[in-house]
């Protein structure tokens, strides 16, 4: 890692495959013979969840829930770098420090970036089939009407955490400006559909660790036992044999459900596939989206 | 005659509030807060973080809301009010964050806790940000446990080894959709701002007495590894071991955590919440954070008290009704 530059961002909108991706990397760091247990990633990776009470509590030293929302927020720049600046003076130099987010690329009220590109090395961005992901954010929420997923991913004002809940409010924007946020962040991106790691699991392991120049890269053995570590019946069994913290307060399904793409099929009616597309038909089409595609 | 009670008294230009009166002493107190001149940063800090320095006995706290302190000594304290910064900001910040550092620089423990009273001892309940603590403390004091205490609970680290003994200085501050759940009055607004949500509220019942002897620590826990069942309206209770005991005060329990080991000292510390964990009963009590289920896990934990006086406490799975 450069200078004061170690933070990798892996993002995404919520279900969009971003747990699944930070499994095959921690699966793929770890190298060992057992899998990373589920509810263990945060210990296979050096990692923050920046956006959690705990953790910004630990790191700003005082009490996020003695401050206004925009108060959290206008520290959380500093928050970010004192704990890079941190990871430097403790001599984990050469570690990427992995923070997962949901939330847009964009900045405080004050106008400072929330994701400081001066301590970052760059990001992972995955984007997933918007329709896919209004189904799979319906079953999270226990809620498989579907039509207030929809409305959710079309909505600006959209967002998860603040009062009351264990992380801080995290403004995501309708989908469409949550992809643009990302994928026009001033520092590289790295921009992976989840349809194509599905469908090329190792392959494009292999492309994201080569972004973030990880040892063993091109390790075609490591990478192919870090996916078979992440393979979804077996996050499925893990979770069916000890639960997951992550999953949905009010989900009746699991948290790995299906993890299938064109999933929306089965379950949005022409209308609601409708006003998704009149909502991001442009932004779905940029990136090989459409309702007849799969995925 | 209150006064007598407290490890410390303050002198402030400030109103403490109710719940901090007993602490209060206009002339010859331990302590003296003034309004005066707070610097922005400290010549050589030994530690720092985003919101504060420490050097030399001195640690400075910078709130984001413009109040900043600065703590010296166990002895003395400075504020500034800068950027709009109201008398309620800093209250909040002061019973909290600032006290906690007075307290630790005094040799006292800050912990992180609401509490509730049984007679002359007293029940904590810690646990991560957002677990109910508050609202948990407040719905207990309708259930027979008058309330002790909320956020920061001071504890005595000297003779530990024979009681704990612990003091309470805040009012409780809920969020407002805690206000029905746990069955308490609104009060009004914590802060000078309507951007801040938490409100002050009086609970069903609240303790006289400013100090008591610590006997049980309730953590207050949303997941329990190995519950596959599903049900969301299930309790898990289960007593610590001692290493889970020091894992879950040091996580969770400790107040304004990284200015506390600053101040404190990493090994000293350490040597507190051992002699903590070994004087203490400590139980991890599970549940679903579902609003509609909160009444029955508050019922559970009340009963759970009252197994710990009768010595009967049962580790086990529950369901709510």
């Amino acid at each position: 890692m450069s200078g004061q530059r170690r933070i990798v961002w892996l993002a995404s909108y919520p279900r969009s495959g971003n747990t699944w991706t930070r499994l095959l990397l921690a699966n793929f760091l770890s190298a060992a013979a057992e899998p990373v247990g589920i509810n263990d990633i945060g210990n296979a990776m050096s990692s923050a969840l920046t956006y959690g009470l705990p953790w910004f509590d630990s790191v700003a030293g005082i009490s996020s829930s003695d401050c206004t929302e925009e108060e959290a927020e206008s520290l959380r720049p500093a928050v970010v770098r004192f704990w890079a600046q941190e990871a430097k003076r403790e001599g984990r130099e050469e570690t990427p420090l992995f923070c997962k987010s949901h939330e847009a690329c964009r900045t405080t009220p004050a106008g400072e970036p929330l994701f400081p590109d001066d301590v970052t090395v760059g990001a992972v961005y995955l984007i997933r089939n918007p329709l896919d992901v209004a189904v799979s954010w319906a079953f999270y929420n226990g809620n498989e009407g579907f039509a207030d997923s929809v409305a959710y991913l079309n909505a600006q004002t959209s967002s998860i955490g603040g009062a009351g809940s264990h992380e801080l409010r995290q403004w995501l924007f309708d989908w469409s400006g949550h992809v643009e946020s990302w994928t026009g962040a001033p520092f590289p991106v790295l921009t992976v559909r989840y349809e194509d790691l599905l469908a090329d699991t190792v392959g494009w392991l292999g492309r994201i660790a080569s972004f973030l120049r990880l040892d063993g890269a091109s390790d075609h053995r490591r990478l192919e036992q870090a996916v078979a570590h992440s393979a979804f019946a077996r996050l499925q069994e893990n979770e069916d044999r000890e639960g997951f913290r992550k999953r949905g307060l009010y989900s009746r399904t699991p948290f790995f459900r299906s993890g299938v793409a064109g999933d929306w099929r089965r379950h949005l009616s022409a209308a609601q596939v409708r006003d998704v597309l009149a909502a991001h038909g442009a932004t779905m089409a940029r990136f090989g989206y459409s309702c007849r595609a799969t995925g | 005659m209150a006064a007598q009670q407290v490890p410390f008294t303050i002198d402030a230009d400030f109103d403490l509030g109710e719940a901090a009166a007993p602490w209060s002493r206009a002339h010859g107190a331990d302590v003296v807060v003034r309004r005066g001149t707070v610097p922005s940063s400290l010549p050589r800090p030994e530690s720092r973080g985003v919101a504060w320095q420490h050097a030399a006995g001195r640690t400075l706290i910078l709130t984001p809301c413009g109040v900043r302190f600065l703590v010296e000594g166990g002895s003395t304290m400075r504020y500034a009010l800068d950027g709009g910064a109201s008398p309620a900001d800093l209250r909040l910040f002061f019973l909290g964050t600032a006290l906690s550092v007075l307290t630790a620089q005094r040799g006292l423990l800050p912990l992180k806790a609401s509490a509730v009273a049984d007679g002359e001892d007293v029940h904590a309940l810690i646990g991560m940000p957002a677990r109910g603590k508050s609202a948990s403390a407040a719905a207990l004091a309708a259930r027979g446990y008058p309330f002790f205490a909320d956020d920061l609970l001071i504890l005595d680290p000297e003779g530990l080894d024979t009681e704990a003994r612990c003091y309470r200085c805040d009012d409780l501050k809920v969020w407002p959709k805690a206000l029905a759940l746990a069955d308490c009055e609104e009060r009004g607004p914590v802060r000078g701002t309507s951007k801040y949500r938490k409100l002050y509220a009086m609970p069903r019942q609240r303790a006289a007495r400013v100090s008591g002897r610590l006997r049980t620590v309730v953590y207050l826990a949303s997941f329990k590894r190995g519950d596959t069942s599903g049900d969301r309206h299930s309790t898990h209770l289960e007593r610590l071991s001692g290493s889970e005991k020091v894992e879950a005060v040091v996580r969770a329990a400790i107040h304004s955590r990284p200015i506390t080991i600053a101040v404190v000292g990493r090994l000293p510390l350490f040597q507190w919440v051992m002699a903590l964990s070994r004087r203490m009963e400590m139980l991890r009590f599970t549940r679903s954070e579902i609003p509609t289920v909160f009444g029955a896990g508050v019922n559970r934990i009340a009963a759970l008290l009252s197994a710990t006086e009768s010595g009967a406490v049962q580790t086990c799975k529950g369901a709510a009704p």
